[in-house]
């Protein structure tokens, strides 16, 4: 294996490994620049993950999967606005809940239903979503650097890692570009000055609190259905956590999150691919220097290197109306 | 792996729950062994209730206790004014 194929082989992995982390953190961006905190993204990308693999397999379609999932977290996420919005209570308390219940509810009832100890059933192929080739893979496979690169990182991949990519340019559109967009993050810095213009914060916060439910929808999704093909107990492993990280290391920006988010999988397929192998001059490094380096380096980067890093201003802190 | 058994994350629904006061903390900490142990016990007397069971419960107990305090709080109010004027 030559050192070129090692580059295509790690960049196909983390392309890989970072769409869960757009999704989520692209649904964290919704949620917190409204200024909703959201720790609860981790439980609702498991509950989505565990819908959509059950759904799935019960009616052989990944695209019900999908609905199903999206369609759960989006319950998580109403409640999550039900305790935070509308009864103004503290944002983390209740992402925590959400957190939890999602964590023991998947195993409870993936053990009641299917009786594997918490997993769902093996997917057959057609219940997943497949690789999708893309038109000339095969064409220019031959041609020396580009070739490769088109056929084993850009094309061969399934359809939601696509849409990961178009939702990237598609949120950074709707938060500028919009109307809805110029609210959400007008709620999340200044609410008072938005329900003076007579726009209903709580109708506000409710929307962009239910895109992160459907954002959240589709990294459990490709988590269960799309990159394998059962649930499995806490599947999601903190990816939701990272997530976070990314998205504090990017300023809640969208596209500054994308490049968070595929720095993070290219770590972690590193940590992959270096498992047992020697390192020169140092010799056999522990994978877990490799798991610690996202946490390590937001640490170092957000102390001195990309300077302060300002949450939107309102966040955290429910909106009561004055009488 | 896995050592503290998650118990820094517990931590923080344990301090929310106590509302950040020391004397909560400790009820709210007692509440959550309690859980714990009684989940354990349950568990191992009646095997259909898993441990996650009790995951679950956790996370019910924080959500109506922490998160949707004011939910019933204006209607309990309301109950408590009237048993004291009456």
């Amino acid at each position: 294996m030559d050192f070129f194929d090692i580059v295509v082989s790690i960049l196909g992995s983390t392309i890989r490994l970072s769409i869960p982390l757009i999704f989520t953190a692209l649904a964290g961006l919704f949620s917190e620049r409204s200024g909703i905190f959201d720790i609860g993204l981790e439980g609702k990308m498991l509950a989505a993950a565990f819908a959509a693999a059950s759904a799935a397999y019960v009616t052989g379609s990944p695209w019900i999967g999908l609905a199903s999932g999206v369609g759960v977290s989006i319950g998580f996420s109403l409640i999550h606005g039900f305790a935070s919005i509308t009864n103004r209570g503290n944002q983390i308390v209740s992402g925590v809940a959400i957190n939890f219940v999602a964590a023991g509810l998947t195993v409870v009832l993936g053990q009641a239903w299917f009786s594997q100890g918490g997993r769902t059933p093996q997917l057959p192929a057609e219940g997943r979503f497949g690789p999708i080739k893309l038109p000339g893979a095969d064409a220019v496979r031959d041609v020396p650097f580009i070739g490769p690169l088109y056929a084993n990182v850009i094309s061969g991949n399934n359809i939601l890692t696509y849409l990961a990519f178009v939702a990237v340019p598609l949120s950074w559109w709707v938060l500028y570009r919009t109307r809805f967009g110029l609210r959400l993050r007008a709620v999340g810095e200044n609410p008072g000055a938005v329900d003076t213009a007579g726009i209903s914060v709580t109708w506000l916060r409710y929307r962009a609190v239910i895109v992160a439910g459907l954002l959240c929808g589709f990294a459990g999704t490709y988590l269960a259905i799309a990159q394998s093909a059962a649930f499995i107990k806490d599947m999601s492993a903190g990816k939701g956590f990272i997530a976070l990280a990314a998205l504090i290391f990017a300023k809640w920006k969208p596209v500054p999150v994308m490049f968070a988010c595929l720095l993070f999988g290219f770590l972690d397929a590193l940590a992959n691919f270096m498992q047992g192998k020697q390192v020169p001059l140092i010799g056999e490094v522990p994978v877990q220097i490799f798991q610690s380096l996202p946490y390590i380096l937001t640490c170092i980067l957000l102390a001195g290197f990309i300077g302060a890093a300002n949450p939107p201003k309102a966040g955290g802190v429910p909106y009561t109306k004055e009488r | 792996m896995e050592f503290v058994g998650g118990a820094g994350f517990v931590g923080i629904a344990v301090s929310l729950m106590g509302r950040n006061h020391p004397i909560g903390i400790i009820i709210a900490a007692i509440l959550f062994g309690v859980l714990y142990q009684g989940g354990a016990e349950l568990s191992f007397d009646m095997p259909n209730i898993t441990r996650e069971m009790i995951v679950v419960i956790q996370g019910l107990v924080v959500l109506f206790a922490g998160a949707l305090e004011y939910m019933f709080r204006p209607a309990l109010v309301r109950v408590y004014q009237q048993f004291t004027k009456g």
